[in-house]
């Protein structure tokens, strides 16, 4: 007994000492003694903690890094050139490839804006079946990102549990349409084919056993002290700056901005199901990584209701055209994707082919915060800042 | 079998051609050299996994998982081309990566294999028309030797892939 | 969507005559402004509670570039999005950086400097970000090429067939067919 109470107030000092430190090592006297020079460290682009493709070049004084300069673009796929020479039907599949953990969020916003552009109504069926693929999908996401944040602060074992947890979501998709990854499972008025018998059930049993292993890896991953102690009071970003730097998704709720589309601006079904939207106050690493597995369990949430809601009819609004053609105009649409505010801006010149195709890529915006984010960091650290971002090199350099 | 006599057990020939004798306390392999070399090399694959795009997702990070385990293939996951011997190349490469690419794979040791995973590394996959940075194919820079389509493949395909590989490395000689 | 917008804000009102609100079909509240009236637009966006710079964008036409600004507000109590165009010449595709407003716009403005050309006065740091920095040419233009680039054929293929697009009958197509079973 007396050990266990040794043993945490060590702890209470090591807490102390640490924020102490982390602070303002300013305040610390031998560190004025030391005479330190600025390192430059290159990071990436082949890096397994990068994400895909991203270059940091990292200035360091000691342990602390100073100054962050980001290279990106080496995953640059022309996809609004593409965009360009393709009909509206035939870019759907290339917007699975944009953010590809989260295919389906992807064909959601992109088929949402020519259908706004066009002026296509979809049969309510479809519009339950995106609810639910999406927020599917939306959980998918963030049990990679909380496998990768846990690889990162170098715990392996989440990594197998969340993986496998996916798996299973990968496999309902893969009963829907046929593909594990890369869904092009939307169209414009409509969704692709209806669900499989049997499939809703699968979705609800699925959504009932989640809910309770849930509960379990967050015991595993949010309450392990280690992991707490590497996230908690890292990075933090107030909600002033997170919007001057034009944050959006999660990150930002988790700096106390309550922006959610799907709140702020509802699409599709959305208003008629009850869930909250996640809003943290604290905007660290520990916060980041909070929300994520705050949004699986909100995510959950809407899946139920939406099986419980969902009609039976049409899945494809009748008498679509083979080449949807929107007439001379302009129309933008956003989404709430996994992460953040993805929004398609497209232009018809009333051609079958769009004049002018915009992605706003929610990673986009988010990655340009790691300089003001990372600095004054220790650079240990910084892979995990940067993991929290959740950054997806498809959509940063789309 | 007992181990206590010298006792020879030749394997079939399939099997790397290798001649065994068992003696007390020691053991003595015959055989030609290069088969033996190419025995434990293709036992051993240490793989680089270089992740670009989509790919790496589906292929690298999904098959290192309890569902695929790689591991059972007997080799390791380095991120270091220095170490390994097999460099996958998941995902689209771009003209500015290209020299990195290059540099990577110089940096490996030989034998060097190149597994090109996904349309994109074959062919630059759905980026070949309309996209002026892609470039079509890992082969335009680095040589190939398995190639294994899809968009992306299932992590099945690559574990078929690598068996592939390890008859390519079987059937290889010692000196090329 | 956004429908319940007041416009008649006083901070909007202080706006430049040039500049005239409008409620485009598509795109919601949509203000053009002349380029030289860019940056005291977005100031008095700015100071009206915008802050939320989500993206800015080019679209090449003809003889110009258009500018397309989005702005949000979560401070505002109907919370409303703007969206700012503005048009450069293609000869002389200069503009005032927002960037001391939003820092959320560097990235963005860089990223219209690389695909398009249009140069920013008053960014920090302009430089192309996806492009190598020795890339020639703009690649998002109409007119732009290089021995890259393999354009597809698709676009003499799709262009006549308009006519079939308009009669709406046609269900040869694979979604319609695999749809036509899912329904029934
Ligand atoms: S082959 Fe397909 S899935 Fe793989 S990287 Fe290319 S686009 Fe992505």
């Amino acid at each position: 007994m007396d050990k266990l109470e040794q043993l945490k107030t060590t702890r209470a000092d090591l807490d102390d000492l640490s924020a102490e430190f982390s602070s303002n090592e300013e305040s610390e006297e031998g560190s004025k003694d030391i005479k330190t020079d600025v390192l430059t460290i290159n990071f990436g682009p082949q890096h397994p903690s990068a994400h895909g493709v991203f270059r940091g070049v990292f200035e360091v004084d000691g342990e602390i890094i100073v100054g962050i300069e980001p290279h990106i673009g080496y995953l640059h796929r022309c996809f609004e050139k593409i965009a360009e020479h393709r009909t509206y039907t035939q870019f759907i599949p290339f917007t699975d490839r944009m953010d590809y953990l989260s295919s389906m969020l992807n064909n959601w916003g992109y088929v949402i804006s020519v259908e706004k552009l066009a002026d296509v109504a979809v049969p309510e069926r479809a519009e339950y079946l995106r609810v639910i693929v999406g927020e599917l999908n939306r959980i998918a996401s963030h049990l990679v990102f909380l496998s990768t944040a846990a690889i990162e602060a170098g715990a392996l074992t989440p990594y197998f549990y969340y993986f496998d947890e996916r798996e299973r979501i990968l496999w309902l998709f893969e009963q829907l349409c046929g593909a594990r990854f890369t869904y092009n499972y939307m169209r414009v008025g409509g969704v692709r084919v209806d669900t499989p018998d049997g499939w809703l059930d699968d979705v609800l049993a699925f959504t009932e056993r989640l809910e309770k292993t849930m509960v379990d890896y967050d015991k595993l991953l949010l309450g392990n002290y280690i992991f707490k102690k590497r996230m908690k009071g890292v990075a933090p970003f107030s909600a002033e700056q997170a919007l001057d730097w034009g944050l959006t998704g999660p990150s930002l709720r988790a700096s106390g901005v309550n922006y959610d589309v799907r709140k702020a601006d509802p699409y599709s079904v959305y208003p008629r199901i009850d869930f909250d939207a996640v809003v943290l106050y604290n905007g660290d690493n520990l916060d980041r990584v909070i929300a994520r597995s705050q949004e699986i369990i909100q995510s959950i949430n809407i899946i139920k209701q939406a099986v419980a809601q969902i009609p039976d009819g049409r899945v494809y609004s009748p008498g679509m055209p083979r080449y949807v053609t929107p007439p001379p105009g302009e129309a933008y649409a956003h989404i709430e994707s996994s992460r953040g505010d993805l929004g398609f801006y497209i232009i018809s010149d009333g051609s079958p082919k769009p004049y002018r195709v915009k992605i706003q890529g929610p990673s986009f915006g988010n990655l340009q915060v790691l300089p003001a984010i990372a600095t004054g960091s220790f650079f240990s650290d910084a892979v995990l800042i940067f993991g929290t971002l959740d950054a997806v090199f498809g959509e940063v350099d789309r | 079998m007992d181990l206590t006599k010298g006792q020879l057990i030749q394997q079939p020939a399939s099997k790397a051609g290798i001649l065994q004798e068992q003696a007390p306390g020691a053991g003595l392999i015959l055989g030609k050299a290069g088969d033996l070399l190419n025995w434990s090399r293709k036992n051993s694959i240490w793989w680089m996994a270089f992740g670009l795009a989509c790919c790496a997702i589906e292929s690298l990070m999904c098959l290192n998982t309890a569902r695929y385990d790689m591991d059972r293939h007997g080799g390791l996951l380095r991120n270091t081309p220095r170490l390994s011997d097999l460099m996958l190349v998941a995902g689209t490469l771009t003209h500015k990566m290209a020299d990195i690419t290059q540099h990577l794979y110089e940096q490996m040791p030989e034998p060097r294999y190149v597994m090109a995973i996904g349309g994109c590394a074959i062919n630059g996959g759905p980026f070949y028309y309309d996209s002026y940075t892609v470039v079509r194919g890992v082969d335009k820079i680095i040589p190939v030797d398995v190639y294994v389509p899809g968009c992306p493949p299932r992590p099945e395909a690559v574990m078929y892939g690598i068996e592939q590989l390890k008859e390519k490395i079987i059937a290889r000689g010692m000196i090329e | 969507m956004s429908d319940e917008i007041n416009v008649n804000d006083n901070n909007i009102e202080d706006l430049p005559a040039k500049g005239m609100i409008v409620q485009e079909k598509g795109l919601g509240y949509t203000l053009t402004v002349d380029r030289k009236d860019l940056f005291k637009t977005a100031t008095g966006l700015k100071e009206a509670g915008f802050d939320l710079f989500l993206f800015v964008s080019g679209v090449d036409y003809p003889n110009h570039i258009k500018l397309v600004y989005r702005i949000y507000s979560t401070k505002r109590a109907n919370r409303m999005a703007f969206v700012v165009k503005t048009e450069v010449p293609k000869r002389d595709p200069v503009v005032d950086s927002l960037v001391p407003l939003w820092s959320a716009a560097n990235w963005h403005e860089r990223e219209a400097y690389d695909l398009f050309g249009v140069e920013f006065k008053g960014h920090p740091d302009l430089r192309r970000i996806f492009m190598p920095e020795d890339w020639v040419g703009h690649p998002l233009r109409k007119d732009y090429s290089d021995g890259h680039m393999l354009v597809s054929d698709s676009d003499t293929q799709a262009k006549p067939k308009l006519s079939v697009v308009d009669s709406q009958t046609d269900d040869g197509d694979e979604d319609a067919g695999d749809e036509g079973k899912s329904e029934e």
